[in-house]
């Protein structure tokens, strides 16, 4: 029982920092048609942000959240006016933006190691552990999970009942009528881009705190983003939180009876599955339109 | 004049589909535009909002060139469209696509007030204020598409094939509301494959082929079938 109750919380703390990054990816595809897997790096930079300003630096706390977020949001933003829009004037179609995401994908790492050297950087983080029916967790993992949940939560009411959320669903559902009706739509994918940037920079700290930084995590993070997504309904918000959390539990599944050199392969196989059994994800809309 | 076309020529790329159309509506008018598929009906309608670039042509509004006006400016000139195609925003509550029509009303009460009105004229919307569009029956889509372009109030409501998929009972339903709105003072431009229906409730025409303009009248002189065939076999 207690090892259930172990595996849960851990994977649910996985999906934590899975979460804020897959959330993002599958909105930027439903606001933007762009599958911007280069949305790992953009996670690695706030966390290498967050670890120059507070570890380096000697930045309080708060300050370095913000530093971090702002380079996040600057990166995901800029990413989008001068390679995504550049390529969307030009008409270009998947493949093409395809290849410009891994391209930054693998430019933004290479900007990273260049910064930060290849070594791993850690916090060594001071926290306490508290232990209740035999589980185990540090008062940090409480807090990582609280803040994912809320950072999500507040994410999920903004798309929901704001005027601005409301256009940027109204512009994933169909962007040539959005635009008849007035909605700047290149304004709402500036936005889409910094909203989704700053959930991947909470996921870079989080993952600065709890695990390690280390400069090539950003395709890895991207491919449990995207199997996350793909999961839970490509462009579906909800679904790829779920997509997060059914990955990071069986992530530790995997991890309690085979060892952790299976934790990846266990992300791939479940993906697989996926589209091999379910292509259109567990919320998976076919639209009409 | 409310609206005037002058030898417009828009395409697509080096295609170019239109090829010196010129139109006018007037205030208080139904304008039917007919044609073939293929003949360039829609291109018209987009370049006259601005989704079609043109490359040649004046449209003028209220005399005015509408030149290269971004899409809002259009919007709160008074000029609403429909597209071809009954296209709500499927994932959106009736009310939130309604709310979308209205996205530049800078005033809450505006926005309520207008809302209120498209309701009290589309009650079906009424009860299915909070469902998705997407789950709505074609006819019911097509009213939200309507209702939604009401909610700027414009001036002149251009509509891309409104009848296209519907059953005929709700094609008379939807032709009847156009018809109630015209009556309201908004003025109409339509699309319509449905000749029949285009003839029953316009009182102007123009038949377009291959992006010219094959045939411009009252729609009486419409209704001879000569006159008709002689204008798509063009
Ligand atoms: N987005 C587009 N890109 C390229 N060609 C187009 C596009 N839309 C329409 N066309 C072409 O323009 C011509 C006129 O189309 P359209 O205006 O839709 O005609 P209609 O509405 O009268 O059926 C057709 O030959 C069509 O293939
Ligand atoms: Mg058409």
């Amino acid at each position: 029982m207690e090892v259930i109750l172990q595996i849960l919380i851990n994977g649910i703390l996985a999906a934590s920092v899975y979460g804020l990054i897959a959330g993002g990816l599958s909105f930027l595809y439903a606001t933007t048609k762009i599958f911007h897997l280069a949305h790992g790096v953009v996670v690695v930079g706030g966390g290498y942000a967050f670890w120059w300003a507070a570890a380096k630096l000697g930045w309080p706390m708060w300050a370095a959240v913000i530093f971090a977020l702002i380079v996040s949001a600057l990166a995901g933003v800029a990413m989008n006016e001068f390679v995504y829009e550049v390529l969307r004037k030009k008409g270009t179609k998947g493949l093409g933006y395809l290849i410009a995401t891994l391209a930054l994908l693998t430019l933004g790492t290479a900007v990273v190691l260049a910064l930060f050297g290849a070594a791993p950087k850690t916090f060594n983080f001071e926290t306490s552990s508290h232990e209740a029916l035999g589980v185990v967790v540090t008062t940090l993992q409480f807090w990582i999970i609280a803040t994912s949940a809320l950072l999500l939560g507040i994410f999920y009411w903004t798309q929901k009942f704001t005027k601005f959320g409301k256009a940027m669903r109204a512009t994933a559902d169909n962007e040539t009528v959005a635009e008849v009706l007035g909605i700047d739509t290149k304004r709402i994918r500036r936005s889409a881009f910094a909203l989704s940037s700053i959930l991947a920079a909470a996921a870079g700290i989080l993952i600065g705190l709890e695990f390690n930084l280390d400069p090539n995590m950003g395709v890895l993070l991207a491919v449990k983003g995207f199997a996350a997504s793909v999961i839970g309904g490509v462009g579906s918000f909800g679904g790829a939180i779920i997509g997060s959390l059914i990955i990071g539990i069986v992530e530790q599944v995997v991890v309690w009876f085979g060892g952790a050199g299976w934790r990846n392969a266990a992300t791939f196989l479940i993906l697989f599955l996926f589209l091999l059994f379910k292509p259109s994800g567990l919320f998976g809309s076919k639209r009409e339109t | 004049m409310l609206l005037e076309i002058k030898n417009l020529k828009a395409g697509y790329g080096d295609l170019e589909v239109l090829k010196g159309v010129s139109l006018e509506v007037k205030g208080g008018e139904v304008v039917a535009l007919l044609g073939p598929n293929g003949a360039g009906k829609s291109t018209l309608l987009k370049s006259i909002v601005g989704l079609t670039k043109k490359t040649d042509g004046e449209i003028l509004w209220k005399g005015r060139d509408l030149g290269r006006l971004p899409t809002h400016a259009l919007l709160e000139e008074g000029i609403g469209f429909v597209p071809q195609g009954r296209l709500v925003f499927p994932s959106l509550t009736v009310r939130e696509n309604l709310e979308m029509g209205g996205y530049l009303l800078d005033h809450k009460e505006t926005l309520e007030k207008n809302l209120e009105s498209v309701l009290m004229r589309f009650s079906v919307l009424k009860n299915k204020i909070k469902s998705r569009a997407g789950l709505l029956s074609g006819g019911e889509q097509q009213m939200l598409a309507i209702g939604r372009s009401l909610m700027m109030s414009p001036e002149l409501l251009i509509l891309d094939e409104p009848s296209l998929g519907l059953a005929p009972k709700i094609m008379t339903e939807v032709f009847e509301k156009l018809k109630e709105l015209n009556q309201g003072g908004t003025t109409l431009l339509i699309v319509e494959q449905n000749v029949r229906f285009a003839l029953r409730y316009a009182s102007r025409g123009y038949i377009l082929g291959n992006g010219e303009v094959r045939f411009s009248g009252r729609v009486e002189e419409l209704s001879d079938p000569r006159k008709m065939h002689e204008a798509f076999l063009m």
